[in-house]
């Protein structure tokens, strides 16, 4: 059907190489996600969802294996070219928002442009675009500690999407939220995958909110243990 | 990201913690301040010296007769190696208006009989027409003694203020005839009357036998004396103001060094005060530096303070700065944006610095002057002080506070910069 834009072959995560407490916490995981699917990847807390998260988000780096990440081998690359990579390709949205304090929701969505070197003005109308996208137009310059977890991951949304990103890594979106506002966000996702095609991957515990993906990968003990299609019940 | 980003950054982060940020300057602005303070005082003290030495005019030219250094045999200077007053009249010949002489020789004491029939006495001197202006004073009536005064032995003088107002309080001098008597007998006209305050507040005062100077022509003394052609050892030059006297010594030299090319043992050495004065100057610039260095040392810990905040402030900000990995900065732009932090610090502390530097040296300025005006009024007006900044000090100074913060900035920069995002997202 669709193109694979990430293709994980192997990987193997094992922290402390070489030392006592040498322990491996993915064993030879292999996914394949294609273009505009809506992923998530579910397991209890320890089962690696989190390491495999920030080997896909290219924050870390897999012991051996190969990831492939729109075609482009990620594996001898260095720190600036992932970063390069990271700011262009993945917009993260995490469990605890991450703004950074003392700027502004438009300054904070306008980070990832500035790194990749876009100019002022042009960022700033992307910003604001963003912004009223995930309906935010009205606060755009409030400081992150003027806004509610809603709002904050809402920002933190429009922020992924700065650099028109080929896939969005959410890691617990929800989880600091309650759940009329956490319905909200995961709108805002569905949103994002149907009207612009995103490929969005969801790290979660929470089978119902796997339930509403295309796909889910359960992971147990650094395993995959199964890979079937969402919308079940 | 652009360098107005790291500046507007670097602020917003300072206002963060402001009082932080000013401790970690205070160290900064003491080394920059009390380096200016002391490279100020250097500069004003040079200033003041080259002015009330070089600017009056009071530069000479020294003639003096030495041994030559080649000849261990004759230690003694004999009067056949002394400079006639042929050998300065010749050189006053070869080059016309370059140079004046400028003598004096004490005669004797004198008595006059005042017209009120008091006895009074004066202090007999022998100048030549250079004297008054090389020795700083002034003709306030009347003429000069002048070269022709000189060159025929006239009987002129020049007489006092002070003694104008005893000899006949009630008309000029200028003019009159005086009568001189003692060692010496002879008789002068008044031809001028110079200045003299010191001696004029001691008369007014209640002091009224006061002993001062009359000034003849030298050549009259000498002739007084009995010896009319006159050998030196030691002769001043007043050279000619409008040029530089450096050349005029050189000049000198070279005519004084063909006179005595023949002579065996015996030569003439030129020197000009201004060749001292510069030495001097020299003294004051190392003695300037030395202290600017050593106030310098205060920056170098200055540094260190910056150097500690910025560590702290890199451990506080571990998870800001793993969001902005995580978001695409590169390596060079978290070093860049630490880096500026501290050089932003350092350079308004250095600003606050020179001003610092700058009000205290003003402050001390007029310090200096109300203790002169207090402590040697006399003096105090022939001395000017302007408070001089040295310019090269700001500069340095500028540069300095860059230069430490880039240098005591870089290694917290490049901890924050090799940062792992994943650990320090992690970090709480």
């Amino acid at each position: 059907m669709s193109e694979s834009v990430i293709h994980i072959d192997n990987v193997v995560k094992t922290f402390n190489v070489g030392m006592e407490n040498e322990l491996e916490i993915l064993h030879n995981i292999s996914i394949d996600i294609k273009e505009g699917e809506f992923v998530s990847v579910v397991g209890s807390s320890g089962a690696g969802k989190s390491t495999l998260m920030n080997i896909i988000g290219l924050l870390d780096k897999p012991t051996s294996g190969k990831y492939t990440l729109n075609d482009i081998d990620t594996s001898n690359m260095k720190d600036d070219e992932l970063s390069e990579i990271r700011n262009s390709q993945i917009g993260f949205v995490f469990q605890t928002f991450n703004l950074i304090p003392r700027m502004n929701a438009l300054k904070n969505v306008e980070l990832p442009m500035m790194y990749k070197g876009i100019s002022q003005r042009e960022r700033t109308a992307k910003a604001r675009k963003l912004l009223e996208m995930v309906g935010m137009g009205n606060r755009m310059f409030h400081q992150p500690n003027q806004l509610s977890g809603g709002q904050k991951q809402r920002v933190s949304i429009a922020r992924a999407m700065a650099n028109d990103p080929a896939i969005i890594l959410a890691d617990e979106p929800t989880g600091a939220l309650d759940t009329v506002t956490g319905r909200m966000i995961m709108d805002i996702f569905h949103q994002l995958n149907k009207e612009n095609g995103k490929t969005i991957i969801l790290i979660t515990h929470s089978q119902e909110l796997a339930k509403e993906t295309d796909r889910i990968i359960t992971i147990s003990d650094g395993k995959i243990i199964s890979d079937k299609g969402g919308y079940e019940s | 990201m652009t360098f107005f980003e790291c500046i507007k950054m670097a602020f917003s982060s300072m206002r963060m913690n402001k009082m932080r940020s000013f401790l970690t300057m205070l160290g900064i602005i003491i080394g920059i301040s009390s380096v200016i303070t002391i490279s100020t005082i250097g500069t004003t003290l040079k200033k003041t010296v080259s002015d009330s030495v070089l600017g009056t005019g009071a530069t000479t030219i020294d003639l003096q007769v030495m041994l030559k250094d080649n000849n261990s045999n004759y230690t003694r200077i004999t009067k056949k190696d002394m400079i006639t007053e042929d050998m300065i009249n010749g050189l006053m010949e070869k080059y016309p208006g370059d140079y004046e002489l400028v003598t004096y020789n004490f005669l004797s004491e004198g008595e006059v009989i005042t017209e009120n029939n008091d006895a009074y006495v004066l202090r007999i001197a022998g100048i030549q027409q250079g004297y008054m202006s090389y020795s700083m004073q002034k003709v306030i009536k009347g003429r000069n003694i002048s070269s022709r005064d000189v060159s025929e032995k006239k009987h002129t003088a020049l007489v006092s203020e002070v003694f104008e107002k005893q000899y006949s309080p009630n008309e000029s001098i200028i003019g009159k005839t005086i009568s001189l008597s003692g060692n010496y007998n002879f008789q002068v006209t008044v031809v001028g009357i110079y200045g003299d305050k010191k001696t004029l507040q001691q008369y007014e005062l209640g002091q009224k036998d006061i002993t001062t100077f009359i000034y003849i022509p030298y050549t009259l003394s000498a002739k007084l004396k009995g010896t009319p052609s006159e050998v030196y050892g030691y002769v001043e030059l007043k050279p000619n103001p409008e040029k530089n006297p450096d050349i005029l010594t050189k000049q000198a030299q070279s005519y004084f060094d063909k006179l005595y090319e023949r002579n065996e043992h015996a030569k003439v050495h030129a020197l000009n005060y201004g060749e001292i004065t510069k030495v001097f100057l020299t003294v004051i610039d190392i003695l300037a530096v030395a202290f600017s260095l050593i106030a310098a040392i205060s920056l170098i810990v200055g540094g260190v303070g910056v150097m500690n905040i910025m560590l702290v402030s890199v451990v506080e900000r571990t998870s800001e700065i793993g969001i902005r990995k995580a978001l695409g900065a590169k390596t060079l732009s978290i070093k860049r944006q630490f880096i500026t932090e501290a050089v932003i610090i350092c350079l308004i502390g250095g600003t606050i610095g020179i001003g610092a530097g700058l009000g205290g040296s003003y402050l001390l300025g007029a310090l200096a002057k109300v203790l002169l005006n207090t402590m040697a009024p006399d003096v105090a007006e022939s001395i000017n002080i302007v408070t001089t900044p040295s310019v090269l000090a700001i500069i340095i100074s500028v540069l300095c506070s860059i230069l430490i913060g880039v240098i005591f900035g870089s290694s917290p920069a490049k901890r924050a910069a090799k940062m792992n995002p994943i650990d320090a997202l992690r970090f709480e």
